[in-house]
């Protein structure tokens, strides 16, 4: 019996070993917390994805947005004069001087107009 | 405002949209209604009305002068010796003060101002009201 004790004292190195071990685990496990809570309370609640893909999506969608106007408003400059140039009219509306659209349209739209 | 309207009822054959000015703001803006005219002379009002709407209050040109409309005019190359002329000759103002008292005969004190079907639109309030009365028209075609 007083042989086996080292061998049950060795018993209980390893399994304390093994708990601390596990110990590790569950402070690595306090590390998972906040992430499975960060995963899960998005699902959970509608205001933080809503929070999220408003902080993230006009994120990345602003600087391009800039550098997709910025370059084009500069082009355009550069190309014409700085003059603004009107979207381009659709070429299937019949022009009849100062009218547009087909003459046999029913209704007839007039704007009086200041160009200031 | 015209660019909807060309989307929704211009394009699909419901309505034409004309623009007629009413230059009642001043000088600038009867040279502009003068310039664009010299424009249509050319083939170019709708290029020129568009360029117009646009540039006027553009920072990079110099408001409704001269200069501007000389601009908007060599933009769309159109002939600079007929349009400068046009222009000095002063060919359509009598055009633009007869289109401004038709205007007003009609009952258009300020601008914008829609008439449908030659009726002037008054007492709306959204472009939805605005919708809403040409689409009762259509529908009564």
């Amino acid at each position: 019996m007083l042989r086996r004790i080292p061998t049950l004292l060795a018993l209980l190195v390893i399994a304390s070993m093994i708990l601390a071990a596990c110990g590790g685990d569950d402070d690595d496990g306090a590390d998972d917390t906040p992430a499975t809570a960060t995963a899960t309370s998005p699902a959970s609640g509608n205001a933080e994805p809503t929070a999220t893909e408003a902080e993230t999506a006009p994120t990345p969608t602003e600087p391009a947005g800039d550098d997709a106007t910025q370059p084009d408003a500069s082009d355009d400059a550069a190309s014409t004069g700085g003059i603004i140039e009107p979207p381009e009219r659709a070429a299937s509306i019949p022009v009849n001087g100062r009218v547009l659209g087909d003459p046999n349209a029913p209704v007839a739209i007039i704007e009086y107009g200041d160009f200031q | 405002m015209a660019p909807i309207i060309e989307q929704l009822y211009v394009e699909p054959g419901i309505a034409t949209f004309e623009f007629r000015d009413f230059a009642f703001l001043g000088d600038g803006s009867v040279m502009a209604a003068e310039a664009n005219r010299c424009a249509a002379d050319q083939g170019k009002f709708w290029e020129y009305h568009d360029l117009l709407m646009l540039n006027l209050d553009n920072p990079a040109l110099n408001g409704a002068t001269r200069e501007t409309f000389d601009a908007l005019a060599e933009h769309l190359d159109l002939d600079m010796a007929a349009f400068g002329q046009c222009m000095d000759d002063r060919v359509h103002q009598a055009d633009v003060e007869q289109s401004r008292a038709d205007a007003s005969a009609r009952g258009v004190s300020g601008t914008p101002t829609i008439a449908l079907n030659e009726e002037i639109v008054t007492g709306i309030q959204t472009y939805g009201e605005l919708f809403d009365m040409i689409e009762e028209l259509a529908n009564q075609q």
